[in-house]
């Protein structure tokens, strides 16, 4: 599917085994991924669903009660078992974040600007003005008026502060920025705005885009691909306009499900909610982890977890695909 | 302007409300801050009625305004024929009964430290409600979903999911048997999920116990799936309103237009312009009509003849079509 020469990350067989009480329970559970340049990929799935580890794995910022199995390859870093050392350079020159609520981000008693000139002296050898010069470059960029490179974080609105988080995660130029949930706390024309802009920096830089969220119209802005994620494996995966219009696996038609489609009849009256919640980590159930929860799940669905196949351009993991698509 | 007055008919009824503030800077002399600038509309009981638009339009002012947790500086507000800003503390009481309100952040509305039976008795102690306390809460709590309800009274809100504990809230407020209820941004801090169930849940009790319920939300999506009619607020005014379906697939005003253009919806990349800038400021109200700084149609010369009109007066809401208005010189005037 990739050809091995522009592939910036390649997530093999990841397994993320949280220690609680004794117990080791799977928040990352088998994921397969790969990312190219420029890529945008979307990752969607309810809050426990593993989606925020994923990205933490991809840093090597998980806490230290966290197992990783697998292998995460960025360019030619193997990312677990990285030394700190090169985990330090990897961070904000090869993969930066950007977070949700901005504001924790920044530290509230010095101004955003010295901020993102201090995060590009930390990693580049540059100096302080040409530090300030790039800092006042990204400001620009990311469509805030230089001159409020002196002004402290909570000066800013919350779209301007995302503004600014995203000017940061661009410092030192990375091939790959994760964005987890960059809009959720957002107003609805200032996400679209921000959404115009992850999508504006992706073609003008080649940036690659990880975005994780559980608001599915965030990724019909933003993502080519879309992975939906459930119980800590990827349920299903495909093209950002296929899978969100006609998703297969009954996860996913109920995480589209929820959005209702202004001017469609059919969307007027409750949006398709989804019983019950999702499955403790630690006790994952028998055949597949949707199969509770599922409206459709029938004969083999409590006995046979079912794996990752593909149809066409589609990956699902679903024993009603794979009888309907036969 | 606006509607003119109803008589009994209405489960809640809005006239000519204006809630100014006293604006607070650290720098700069203080001015005031216009919330909500002479709205008027009516709720029939059993409605639903959905205030949408940006952040700072008022719309959450205004949702505090029929509580009575904010005094109006003129205009009133009647909800079965009480005004809350008129009301002495013991009628304020009853009042509050007959109105309750849902937050965006369950968090925020629970005490951490409250059980989840204590978090549901506080209001029908404070109400003096009839009736058997411990049989009350466990039919609020089963009514809002959490069955069986026994298993939930020791809970604490830490132990709950997102969606729980925004039952949990629903149910405290449900088991003082309100005529209104006004859920300001119940689901936006939920997963996608759970919205579904708490909507669900919103309309079950609205069929069931016949509540009107008044949601306020910046997300168009949810007021199609929704709402029987629709206001959208900028800046403290309502610019338009109408049935759910003519506002929202036939809107006059360029602004519900454009909210329209950014509204979350899967499946459908967005084509259309979105507004550049911050939200509206409150303290800073533009002259004339108050969008026109970001009006697509002024912007691009659409707005004609009208051009001064935009620039110097304020729209009045006109019934353009019946049932829907709209403040707009331009689509007033028509093509």
């Amino acid at each position: 599917m990739n050809e091995a020469g522009d592939t910036l990350l390649e997530i093999k067989n990841l397994r993320v085994l949280y220690e609680i009480r004794g117990a080791r329970a799977p928040a990352v559970d088998g994921v397969d991924l790969t990312l190219r340049a420029g890529d945008a990929l979307g990752l969607a799935g309810e809050s426990g669903c593993g989606k925020s580890t994923l990205a933490l794995a991809c840093l090597g910022l998980l806490p230290s009660n966290a197992t990783v199995e697998g292998s995460i390859r960025f360019r030619d870093t193997e990312v677990i078992g990285a030394k700190p050392g090169r985990l330090r350079a990897l961070r904000w020159a090869g993969i930066s974040m950007v977070f949700q609520g901005a504001m924790n981000a920044f530290n509230p008693v010095k101004r955003v600007g010295d901020q993102v000139v201090e995060a590009i002296l930390l990693h580049e050898d540059v100096s302080r003005s040409e530090a300030r010069v790039r800092m006042r470059e990204l400001f620009e960029h990311v469509g805030i008026a230089s001159r409020r490179a002196g002004d402290y974080p909570h000066e800013f609105s919350g779209g301007m502060r995302q503004r600014v988080m995203i000017a940061m995660a661009l410092a030192c130029n990375p091939p790959l920025v994760i964005a987890d949930e960059p809009t959720t706390a957002l107003d609805v024309m200032i996400q679209a705005q921000i959404l115009n802009l992850l999508a504006q920096l992706r073609e003008e830089r080649n940036i690659a885009l990880l975005v994780i969220t559980h608001d599915l119209s965030v990724l019909a802005q933003v993502a080519d691909r879309v992975a939906i994620m459930y119980a800590g494996r990827i349920v299903e995966e495909g093209f950002a306009s296929k899978l969100l219009t006609t998703p297969l696996h009954p996860y996913s038609k109920s995480l589209v499900g929820a959005f209702p489609v202004i001017g469609d009849p059919a969307s007027r009256g409750i949006p398709a909610g989804l019983p019950g919640d999702p499955p403790d980590p630690a006790a994952r159930p028998r055949g597949c982890a949707f199969h509770p929860r599922c409206p459709a799940a029938f004969e083999p669905c409590d006995r046979i977890d079912p794996v990752l196949e593909r149809y066409g351009s589609r990956l699902a993991a679903c024993h009603l695909v794979a009888e309907e698509e036969a | 302007m606006g509607e003119e007055a109803r008589s009994h008919a209405a489960a809640l009824e809005v006239l000519d409300l204006e809630v100014r503030f006293a604006s607070r800077r650290l720098y700069g002399s203080g001015g005031e801050v216009l919330a909500v600038d002479g709205v008027s509309f009516h709720v029939d009981p059993g409605e639903v009625f959905c205030i949408a638009g940006e952040s700072g339009c008022g719309k959450t002012t205004l949702g505090r305004a029929l509580l009575g947790l904010v005094k109006p500086h003129s205009g009133k507000v009647s909800i079965s024929g009480l005004d809350p800003a008129r009301l002495r503390r013991e009628e304020l009481r009853k009042f509050r009964r007959r109105v309750q309100v849902v937050f965006q952040d369950p968090m925020g509305s629970l005490n951490p430290r409250q059980s989840v039976y204590e978090a549901v008795a506080e209001g029908v102690r404070i109400h003096r409600l009839q009736g058997d306390e411990k049989e009350i809460v466990a039919r609020a709590l089963a009514r809002a979903g959490l069955r069986p309800p026994e298993r939930f009274f020791l809970s604490y809100p830490h132990e709950l999911s997102g969606g729980q504990r925004q039952r949990v809230v629903i149910a405290a407020a449900i088991a003082l048997e309100p005529r209104v209820l006004i859920a300001d941004e119940p689901v936006s801090m939920l997963d996608a999920s759970v919205r579904g169930e708490i909507l669900e849940l919103l309309v079950e009790l609205k069929d069931e116990i016949g509540m009107t319920l008044v949601l306020i939300t910046h997300d168009l999506a949810f007021a199609w799936a929704l709402a029987d009619r629709v206001a959208i607020m900028y800046l403290g005014k309502i610019v338009e309103l109408g049935p759910a379906q003519t506002v929202l697939t036939e809107p006059f005003h360029p602004y519900t237009k454009s909210l329209l253009a950014v509204a979350p919806e899967v499946g459908r990349r967005r084509t259309h312009e979105v507004l550049t800038g911050e939200p509206p400021d409150p303290a800073h109200i533009p002259p004339g009509c108050r969008f026109h700084p970001r009006c697509p149609v002024l912007r691009s010369g659409e707005a004609g003849p009208q051009e001064p009109r935009c620039l110097g007066e304020i729209p009045a809401l006109e019934e353009l079509v019946p049932g829907h208005r709209a403040a707009c010189h331009v689509a007033a005037a028509g093509d």
